[in-house]
């Protein structure tokens, strides 16, 4: 097991423990929150710079994140099955009333010749600060608003929100803030979740990564 | 789910491992263990199973795994802080997996030097360079074709150490992530899908996109340094 407290690593390889060989490798935690994705901008470019030169590390990335993705699936069936009778019903209702048409944004996605030249990811995988609601707020649904901080010029944003079971509404815009429409009601004292995707024009990603909000009674 | 991210991440630090942490007495902590192993015990053997080539070997990975989990106390788990906002069962993981690591290493031994080894173990950085250089100019040159060191004049020597010098220098200049996803890419030789999912790229599409913009990059600062072949 690794070793914790090797009297040779720098304030600068605190993300990086020694393991048995003596071979500098990533902390558990450090791994962890790359792999879910938490750790700041500047600490995920150290645990980069480690994993760019540290073929273990890489090979442990890619193990574990193929179990994360494995664990994710699993527990994605019940709640999909869950909601097969919601979206037997919307199938219904689709084939009965006709296409449904996007609510009008400043860019739907297949109109959006950025998006489909978007290069999502690579070097500094910024967050997109959120503006409203935060993390935890409770939030009246009549009036919700959604906001957060521009990425980059000529950046556009995925925004999408979802319940326990599913995404109840996404859309594709260069604006900054997103109303619901009327068509998508939330109900009263319930917990959501939201989140940004920013692609910007030269092809790089962030997120606000997955926010929670709950409805007022 | 999105890049990765599962919108229900209620276990920032979990009720049955505080309840484990918290446990004053004998008790009380085997009532708090079992139930942390209820909760737990799929995932621990997923990456048992995971390490193992049998059913046998999966079991006894799992056993010693929670056995290691539980000695001293649970000292590895309070090794989990939810300091740098991992969820609680991804560190389980990590931890699960290097457990099943030594777990193999003191059954098995250490893995000894081997002639099947994968791309990325082989010593050659000059053949990883040649790699990576064949692939950044998009020639449909075969690495294997190039002449090795040993019959190469002084001229080509010269080249090849220039060639060398400039890629190391671009590649040096690049991000951290960026050349990340070169090494998992071309010194790997990982598939887009694994990359995909281990830097949270939505696709592998995205991950060809951003391969392609890196070495068009990489070919202009090459280009801008008078390097404008692959060829030594």
């Amino acid at each position: 097991m690794i070793d914790d407290s090797h009297p040779a690593l720098t304030p600068k390889d605190r993300h990086v423990t020694v393991s048995e060989t003596n071979d500098p490798h990533l902390k558990d935690d450090v791994l962890a929150a790359y792999l879910d994705r938490a750790l700041p901008a500047a600490e995920r470019r150290v645990a980069e710079d480690h994993l760019a030169e540290c073929v273990t590390c890489r090979d442990e990335l890619v193990d574990i994140s193929k179990l994360v993705a494995d664990r994710a699936r699993v527990r994605r069936w019940p709640r999909l099955a869950a909601s097969v009778a919601a979206v037997a019903a919307a199938a219904i209702a689709f084939a009965v009333v006709g296409p449904w048409r996007a609510a009008p944004g400043p860019r739907a996605a297949r109109d959006d010749p950025m998006r489909e030249s978007t290069l999502v990811d690579g070097a500094s995988r910024r967050a997109v600060a959120v503006v409203t609601p935060a993390e935890g707020d409770t939030v009246t649904p009549g009036s919700l608003r959604f906001a957060w901080h521009s990425v980059a010029p000529n950046a556009t944003y995925l925004f999408k929100i979802a319940d326990e079971t599913s995404v109840r509404y996404k859309i594709d815009t260069a604006d900054t803030t997103v109303v619901l429409p009327d068509s998508v009601r939330l109900e009263r004292g319930r917990s959501y979740n939201w989140w940004v995707d920013a692609l910007t024009a030269d092809g790089r990603a962030s997120t606000t990564r997955v926010m929670q909000f709950r409805t007022s009674q | 789910m999105v890049g990765g991210i599962d919108p229900i991440s209620s276990d920032a630090f979990p009720a049955v491992l505080a309840r484990l942490l918290d446990a004053r007495d004998p008790g009380g902590e085997d009532v708090a263990w079992r139930e942390f192993v209820d909760a737990y015990s799929a995932l621990v053997l997923q990456v048992a199973q995971s390490t193992a080539t049998n059913r046998d070997v999966a079991m006894d990975t799992y056993t010693f795994v929670l056995e290691q989990l539980r000695e001293q106390q649970c000292r590895r788990l309070r090794a989990y802080g939810a300091r740098n906002g991992a969820r609680f069962s991804t560190w389980l993981l990590v931890v699960a997996k290097r457990l099943c690591v030594d777990f193999h290493r003191r059954r098995y031994g250490r893995p000894q030097g081997t002639t099947d080894a994968r791309p990325h173990e082989l010593p050659s950085v000059e053949r990883s360079a040649r790699r990576r250089l064949v692939d950044l100019t998009a020639e449909a040159i075969d690495p294997d074709t190039i002449a090795d060191a040993e019959g190469r004049g002084p001229e080509a020597e010269l080249r090849l150490g220039q060639l060398r010098r400039a890629l190391a220098v671009a590649l040096e200049r690049l991000e951290p992530a960026d050349r990340l996803l070169l090494a998992m890419r071309f010194e790997d030789q990982r598939p887009a899908a694994d990359i995909a999912r281990a830097l949270s790229f939505p696709t592998q599409f995205h991950v060809y996109r951003r391969l392609n913009k890196l070495l068009e990059e990489l070919r202009a600062a090459l280009e801008s340094r008078g390097v404008d072949s692959p060829a030594p």
